[in-house]
């Protein structure tokens, strides 16, 4: 009989800890410094620790999903396989908007507040939530894992991109990143999400107009 | 009995007892009334589901998929009944009218549909309300509902009430109506004969419109309360608090929660008798020590439990379970037999046996038939096997079948109304007691692989219309796509 290496003994009830750690981390990163500085893509490495931070609780269901539906001995990297996909298109996303210059805050918010109330943000939103069967084994296991991460990134920037455009936009500090990752968290848990878009619609566009009306004067 | 209303097995009934005589003249002037009157046919049949593209807000609000199922159902039979029995009375029909209920499996030709839905035409001559032409082909010929679909065994056999391979379905938000959560009374029989009958019964946008659906139901919530006799409802306040709303005779609103659909007593209706064509599935079964192959972990034997005197409270909710092995490929069905491999990942089970040591937990298999997808239900109910035999008897099909796949809805789940994504169907079946037996008659040799078998199901076909007909259950151009078939332990 061939040895098989043993794994831990009993399985994680919780698989998404361990991601959920690594987003502690980004925001303890993103805190000491938050914002992108600059545009360009020379600061993407702290857009990414952004994304990470904010974006990465909207994605801790769909590791839990990834790593409950694969073998407990590839939990672990289906479930890095996963963030990496998801977060790939995060961090192509932010290598477009970081190019030019910032949009006023007050017209990035009210953009978003417009694209909350399209029927295109209802459907990425629910689309987020959208399980994928996995193979158990190999490198088609691999694929199905990161092509998954994929899609639920691509779901999530369809979604939020709008969002993610105020954070650019927004003054420094740790506001407005916690505020606008309290509202994706928000509407990725809702059981309620179409009443809970239109009512951060509202709150985006109050936003919006108070800031534009503070820039015009 | 002190309930005022008892709903009566419609096989009893000859076609022109006053209670089928008077539900088709009900339905009729139901059927009379304006869609917007909420004591209308086409309003009580819209609040299950509708195609409409204006619809109003009490409709589409049936509850699928989820442990909501079976008591959103109860509640909306409560009330139209209601609506049928002031009608029936305002017709000059018994006062006591309650809606019989349609038992499929009691035998015989039970199992076809009931003579007063048949014809077009009443005896007299008059056209027949009851009857409807979209029905699938046969039905209405008296074609007969196999036992693989119309059996309550899956369902009374479950311990539990909350759980997708349980009772009642998995826990859901209570918003929405197609979900992936659902439990075993839902799938077989109540999935499973929509899809048998075909035409508006096989669309839950349309299947309300139908006046057998109620009978459909009225048998489906016979059955639940039969296994109340045996089994605890969840208590979970999010289940006996959860209300739902509909329209009372009158027109008024009327609302009940779980707590208030629990007991039919309280409802003051009750069911002429609760036989059952098999033995009552056992409240307490001892397992015996049976070994599983190697490198499945081994069964340690525990001490029997003495059964407990009244019902069963409720167990923990379906248990946490762990995948041990899956399909590498999506699966397609069109209408052929199709069997697949699902191979036991060594390594985890190896570690599960090392759990199993240190634990000694009473080892429990399940298999998952999940993210069935399609454009359309294609009319086909599979039977589910695991390892099945090559030319398999009629006793081998009955003992190694482990429940049933239908595209009920599939429509609906794929294209959601409300705030639930869109997803597969999924089908969740418990297989321990199959592999218990299997071992212990040492004919699973290859613990390291289930060979599931997906099997169509025919519908017995009257002997004149099997030759004049061509009947088939392929559908080539309708494939249907299960995303991957799984084994969980727990």
């Amino acid at each position: 009989m061939v040895a098989v290496p043993l794994t831990r003994a009993r399985p994680r009830l919780r698989p998404e800890t361990g991601a959920a750690v690594v987003v502690a981390l980004a925001w303890v990163l993103l805190l000491a410094r938050p914002g992108p500085h600059q545009t360009g893509s020379a600061d993407l490495p702290q857009w990414t620790v952004m994304t990470v931070a904010m974006m990465g609780p909207a994605a801790l269901p769909g590791i839990r999903h990834t790593a409950r539906n694969s073998l407990r001995w590839r939990r672990r990297r289906a479930a890095a396989e996963f963030g990496l996909g998801y977060l790939a298109v995060w961090v192509g996303y932010g290598a477009v908007v970081l190019l030019p210059p910032p949009v006023p805050v007050g017209v990035a918010l009210l953009v978003a507040a417009g694209w909350q109330l399209t029927p295109y943000k209802r459907r990425w939103l629910l689309a987020c939530h959208r399980g994928r069967p996995l193979p158990p084994t190999g490198p088609r296991a691999d694929r199905a894992a990161a092509g998954f991460g994929l899609r639920v990134g691509a779901a999530c920037a369809g979604s939020c991109w709008a969002l993610m455009l105020v954070a650019v936009s927004a003054p420094m500090g740790p506001g407005w990143p916690a505020g606008l990752a309290g509202l994706v968290l928000t509407e990725r848990v809702t059981r309620h999400p179409a009443r809970t878009t239109r009512v951060a619609a509202l709150g985006l566009a109050a936003l919006g107009f108070a800031y534009l009306a503070a820039l015009l004067s | 009995m002190s309930e005022s209303f008892v709903r009566v097995d419609v096989w009893t009934l000859a076609d022109d007892d006053p209670i089928i005589t008077a539900y088709g003249d009900a339905v009729a002037a139901m059927q009379a009334k304006a869609d917007s009157d909420p004591t209308s046919w086409a309003f009580q049949a819209a609040m299950h589901g509708s195609l409409s593209n204006a619809p109003l807000p009490q409709w589409n609000q049936c509850r699928h998929g989820s442990w909501y199922f079976v008591s959103w159902h109860r509640a909306y039979l409560y009330y139209f009944e209601r609506i049928v029995r002031a009608q029936v009375v305002a017709n000059g029909g018994p006062a006591d009218w309650a809606l019989p209920y349609w038992n499929y499996d009691g035998g015989g030709t039970h199992n076809t549909l009931p003579t007063a839905f048949r014809q077009p035409t009443r005896a007299d001559g008059s056209a027949n309300p009851l009857h409807l032409a979209q029905r699938a082909v046969g039905i209405n010929a008296g074609a007969g509902l196999p036992a693989a679909i119309t059996t309550p065994a899956f369902a009374l056999s479950r311990p539990a009430f909350t759980g997708a391979s349980e009772f009642g379905g998995g826990v859901t938000s209570a918003s929405g109506q197609f979900w992936s959560q659902t439990g075993r009374l839902e799938q077989t029989p109540h999935n499973d004969v929509h899809v048998a009958l075909g035409g508006l019964m096989g669309n839950p946008d349309t299947a309300a419109q139908d006046p057998i659906f109620w009978l459909h139901h009225a048998n489906i919530d016979r059955l639940w309360w039969l296994w109340q006799k045996q089994h605890q409802d969840t208590t979970d306040s999010r289940w006996t608090k959860q209300a739902f709303d509909f329209a009372d005779a009158g027109g008024g609103p009327g609302s009940l929660d779980g707590a208030g659909v629990e007991s039919i007593s309280a409802l003051d209706y009750s069911y002429d008798h609760h036989r059952l064509r098999f033995p009552w599935p056992p409240v307490f079964k001892e397992r015996p020590p049976v070994r599983w192959p190697f490198p499945w972990p081994e069964r340690l034997p525990r001490p029997p439990r003495p059964p407990r005197p009244g019902p069963i409270r409720e167990q923990a909710i379906e248990p946490q379970r762990e995948i041990v092995g899956a399909t590498e490929a999506p699966v397609r069905l069109t209408g052929a037999q199709v069997r697949v491999p699902v191979r036991i990942d060594r390594r985890v089970s190896e570690s599960l046996r090392l759990d199993a040591r240190a634990r000694q937990p009473e080892h429990r298999a399940f298999l998952d038939v999940e993210d069935i997808d399609a454009d359309r239900d294609p009319g086909v109910v599979y039977g589910v096997y695991v390892n099945l035999p090559a030319d398999p008897t009629a006793d081998d099909l009955a003992a190694h079948h482990v429940g049933n796949v239908s595209m009920f809805g599939v429509e609906r789940a794929r294209d959601p109304r409300g705030d639930e994504p869109g997803h597969g169907l999924r089908v969740s079946m418990e297989i321990t007691e199959l592999l218990d037996t299997l071992s212990a008659n040492d004919s699973w040799a290859d613990g390291e692989q289930v060979d599931v078998t997906f099997r169509p199901i025919t519908l017995e076909q009257p002997p004149g219309l099997a030759d004049a007909v061509e009947v088939t259950t392929e559908h080539p151009d309708l494939p249907v796509t299960v995303g991957r078939v799984s084994v969980h332990f727990a």
